[in-house]
């Protein structure tokens, strides 16, 4: 497991080295100067020139690049100009309320995904399994934002079972204002999950052990969760993995519908203020975020299956 | 046994019962195609199943109940609902069919090339993919778009520049198992050249995954290009579009929940019709 770890780390230089000239170069496509964008065209060029000094806009770009790779591995983000606070600052706040609603959303996801799974799976082919078959193909075309606009009609304005939005003061609070986003997340992570699942558990539930174990005597219920889910948990962190880019950019977008203070409405406010080092700063963390989840989905497989064995 | 029985592509050896008839009994094929047609006609004939001009502001008449002149109501301008749904979805669909051909045809091409020559090759398109796919798909679109500013061509570029990866590896994939086959290696031993095995003989047989996939990255496309809208950062106003009327509506989810909603049902239902035909074609020719 070990030797697997730092062989995998070691994979990923090339990929962070590739991360940061993506976060690096897109300060570089903005048109024009991102000094002259930022202080408007009544600016002085004597103000944009320092300001161009200040970021280092003026030294040629491998020198650029550089310089920030640098301030990067001191653990310097840069500094909102927004917030005049330091980006490490804001994410520090932001971050735990992304984490927390996305590991809600998981809950939420895997609760709502497994027993429609596993009916749809026993039940293939009869009118149930249709049924349950259509979640996926409706909820692959729905905006993550609009299904939150549908949930926050129904449970914060029709039922006002939960707030409509912010962040509250308690850490009560806290947990109760993610339950919506959180459901919002679980909307859009579901049906991907159904789909999955659904397909993995009716190729486990037609496999020889699975015949072996009924032949034992083994009860439909133990053999469901013992031997059929589990089998399925493989395919299913699979999929988890790779959808995850797209499920957390949706956080993005649901953070903003409820007014939740986390990294993606920190990355919208700071693109609508030209906030440049903020906008740099959240898109590194996120697609840090993407590496290390895949990392550990990775390790998880070895955890799920004992036949996987890392690194061979 | 002539050469002609000898050297033949995976196409030609496929048993062809007449495709017509098999296509006329999947009912997912059908059923998607129908609902497309559907929309598609109600989005062309929308100068006459919605008379009102989309942009024509009535601040008179702000947000009405639905009605026999406006049938969806009016929005908080007074512009009719029903007509901005209509011609919104031209908007919609128009630039989600059209802005998955560049990431289709760059993928396609570096998935040919990565998956043919590998070496090098593929070892960079592989390392630069990785890099990319890395990012959140809204992230990075959101961050480009960002960059380039507000507008159409924006989101063109940052769908291209996001979208390609799913193609590339879809197509390498099949360029992998294709080139080990009896046509490819014939073709090669025949001392054709690289370009002229790549584009004539291995991309017609590895691009039907590729199309299949597309469906679904439609369905994808139209999202990104609703929620750009939502965001202010996609189509611009006073253009109708269904991204840009959900965030008009979003202000008046309590007292008027129809303009947050019904442009929603519109993305889900067009995505519904692809996903699919996305899925009968997969039942046809194999998943991508």
């Amino acid at each position: 497991m070990a030797r697997y770890l730092v062989r995998r780390l070691l994979q990923l230089i090339p990929v962070l080295i590739g991360i940061t000239i993506v976060v690096f170069l897109l300060l570089h496509l903005v048109p024009g100067d991102p000094a002259r964008t930022l202080l408007g065209v009544r600016a002085t060029p004597a103000r944009v020139a320092a300001l161009d000094r200040e970021w280092g806009l003026d030294k040629p770009l491998p020198v650029q690049y550089v310089d920030y790779v640098g301030r990067l591995l001191q653990g310097n983000l840069g500094s909102s100009i927004y917030y005049q606070a330091p980006v490490t600052q804001l994410l520090g706040t932001a971050l735990p309320v992304t984490l927390g609603m996305l590991a809600m959303g998981t809950v939420f996801g895997i609760v709502i995904a497994v027993p429609l799974a596993v009916l749809a799976a026993t039940r293939a082919g009869r009118p149930a399994d249709q049924l349950i078959r259509i979640i996926p193909l409706l909820g692959l075309g729905m905006p993550p934002f609009w299904v939150g606009f549908i949930l926050l009609i129904i449970f914060g304005l029709t039922l006002s079972l939960l707030p409509v939005g912010g962040y509250g003061v308690t850490f009560p609070q806290h947990l109760v204002s993610l339950v919506l986003p959180a459901l919002t997340v679980a909307a859009v992570m579901a049906p991907i999950l159904i789909r999955s699942m659904r397909a993995s558990l009716i190729e486990v539930l037609r496999s020889d052990f699975m015949t072996a174990a009924r032949a034992k005597g083994i009860s439909r219920w133990r053999i469901l969760v013992r031997h059929g889910l589990r089998n399925t948990l493989i395919p299913t962190v699979s999929v988890l993995a790779v959808n995850l880019g797209y499920l957390l950019g949706g956080t993005v977008i649901v953070e903003n519908v409820f007014g939740l203070p986390g990294v993606g409405h920190l990355l919208l406010s700071g693109i609508f203020d030209r906030d440049f080092d903020v906008v740099q700063s959240v898109t590194l963390i996120y697609a840090l975020l993407v590496v290390i989840i895949n990392l550990a989905a990775d390790l998880a497989y070895a955890r799920l299956d004992p036949r996987v064995v890392l690194g061979s | 046994m002539s050469l002609p029985e000898i050297v033949l592509s995976p196409l030609a050896v496929t048993t062809r019962r007449r495709p017509g008839v098999r296509w006329l009994r999947n009912k997912t094929l059908l059923a998607g195609l129908a609902l497309l047609l559907v929309i598609v006609l109600a989005v062309l004939l929308a100068p006459v199943l919605a008379p009102h001009d989309p942009n024509q502001q009535d601040l008179f008449h702000v947000l009405a109940p639905p009605s026999a002149t406006h049938p969806l109501g009016t929005d908080d301008l007074g512009r009719d609902v029903w007509a901005r749904l209509l011609y919104g979805g031209r908007i919609d669909l128009l630039i989600g069919v059209t802005a998955v051909i560049a990431p289709f045809i760059l993928g396609s091409a570096l998935g040919l090339l990565a998956g043919y020559l590998g070496g090098w090759v593929d070892a960079v398109i592989m390392r630069v993919l990785e890099v990319v796919v890395a990012f959140p798909f809204y992230v990075l679109i959101i961050a480009v778009v960002f960059a380039l500013g507000a507008g159409v061509s924006s989101i063109f570029i940052a769908i291209t520049a996001v979208g390609w990866v799913s193609y590339c590896r879809i197509v390498r994939g099949e360029v992998l198992v294709a080139k080990r086959l009896g046509y490819v290696e014939a073709a090669r031993a025949a001392g054709l050249s690289t370009p002229r095995i790549l584009v004539r003989h291995l991309t017609p047989n590895v691009l039907t995954q590729g199309l299949i996939y597309a469906m679904s990255d439609i369905v994808l496309t139209i999202l990104a290009v609703v929620t750009l809208g939502f965001l202010g950062l996609g189509v611009q106003p006073p253009t109708a579009e269904w991204g840009s009327m959900l965030q008009s509506g979003y202000e008046y989810l309590a007292t008027d929940p129809i303009l947050g909603t019904v442009p929603g049902i519109a993305v889900v239902i067009t995505g519904l019709a692809l996903s699919l035909i996305g899925d009968g074609l997969a039942a046809e020719f194999g998943k991508p």
